[in-house]
């Protein structure tokens, strides 16, 4: 069970390293919410899995799973509002290509 | 006395409504006192008391933001029953996504990782032929759990998208997430949408 833990927890981190390099790297702000809204969701998912393994079948285990389920819920829905917000005040976004070539 | 006991059509729909209403009430109350005990973790009188003021505080605030209606002049709505049933379905749906949430992160784990950055970000926009509210607003969410895209905004059924890659939109050109949605919420089975590419804000449609 700790193995299986440890595994669910090492590939979190894993993710959530990746989700705040993507927040470094990548270019400009749309690009970066995929990074934050993704990488992030399946981060915390993952790490709230691996605790409540960890854990054993305890209250604090069913709190952890709520908690998965309202990142879950929480995390796309901000995501979507921040973006939505920066296309209706008008924010351009970055491309490899120009346009019309 | 009997004609006075027999209910008129616009009476019978607001007891309907009433019935309805009373479900979608208790069913929050339940919900919201599930989890105060969840979390809270003690059973004594005192933390009951405090959790019922609490969550019928929080019921009578928000419960008529739960509960949908259907404008007037809009097709009959569908029953609380039929409304639970796509909840139910919703339990089904999950595990797709989850397998889909799967591949979008190894994508952009992969895109962010490599050492040029391979990305070619795009903006698409299309319309589904999804009719309910509820299977348009999971498809915009699932848009943006899965590979490479992230819903944008989405007005009277029109998406607009933000891709990494444009290869990533491939799903939605085909229409295949749409349809998935459409056969678990029980909605309409569309063409596959018109979708259009938008390399800067101005191309994007109003």
């Amino acid at each position: 069970m700790t193995i299986l833990a440890a595994i669910f927890i090492l590939s979190g981190v894993f993710f959530m390293t990746v989700s705040c390099l993507g927040l470094i790297r990548l270019p400009d702000f749309y690009s970066r919410t995929h990074a934050v809204g993704k990488s992030e969701t399946l981060g915390a998912i993952l790490l709230l899995i691996g605790l409540a393994l960890h854990n054993g079948f305890v209250l604090g285990s069913l709190k952890l799973l709520i908690i998965l389920v309202f990142v879950a819920i929480a995390n796309p829905t901000a995501t979507h509002a921040i973006c939505r917000a920066a296309l209706r005040s008008g924010l351009q976004l970055w491309t490899r290509s120009k346009p019309g070539s | 006395m009997r004609e006075e006991r027999r209910t008129s059509e616009p009476q019978k729909a607001s007891q309907r409504y009433g019935y309805r209403r009373l479900i979608s009430v208790a069913f929050q109350f339940a919900l919201l006192f599930g989890i105060w005990l969840i979390f809270s973790g003690r059973f004594g009188l005192k933390y009951l008391v405090m959790g019922l003021i609490c969550v019928s505080l929080v019921t009578f605030l928000t419960n008529d933001l739960l509960y949908y209606r259907a404008r007037p002049g809009g097709k009959a709505e569908s029953g609380v029953l039929v409304e639970f049933m796509s909840w139910w379905r919703l339990l089904l749906y999950v595990p797709w996504l989850f397998l889909a949430i799967v591949k979008a992160n190894l994508q952009v784990a992969y895109l962010v990782l490599h050492p040029r950055m391979p990305i070619d970000p795009v903006f698409l926009q299309f319309r589904t032929g999804l009719r309910k509210r509820l299977s348009q607003v999971t498809l915009a969410n699932s848009i943006t759990l899965t590979p490479g895209t992230v819903s944008v905004n989405l007005e009277e059924g029109r998406y607009t998208v933000h891709a990494l890659v444009p290869r990533s939109g491939q799903d939605l050109v085909e229409g295949r997430m749409q349809n998935k949605v459409a056969e678990i919420f029980l909605d309409e089975q569309a063409e596959p949408p018109q979708v259009r590419f938008a390399h800067s804000l101005e191309e994007l449609e109003p």
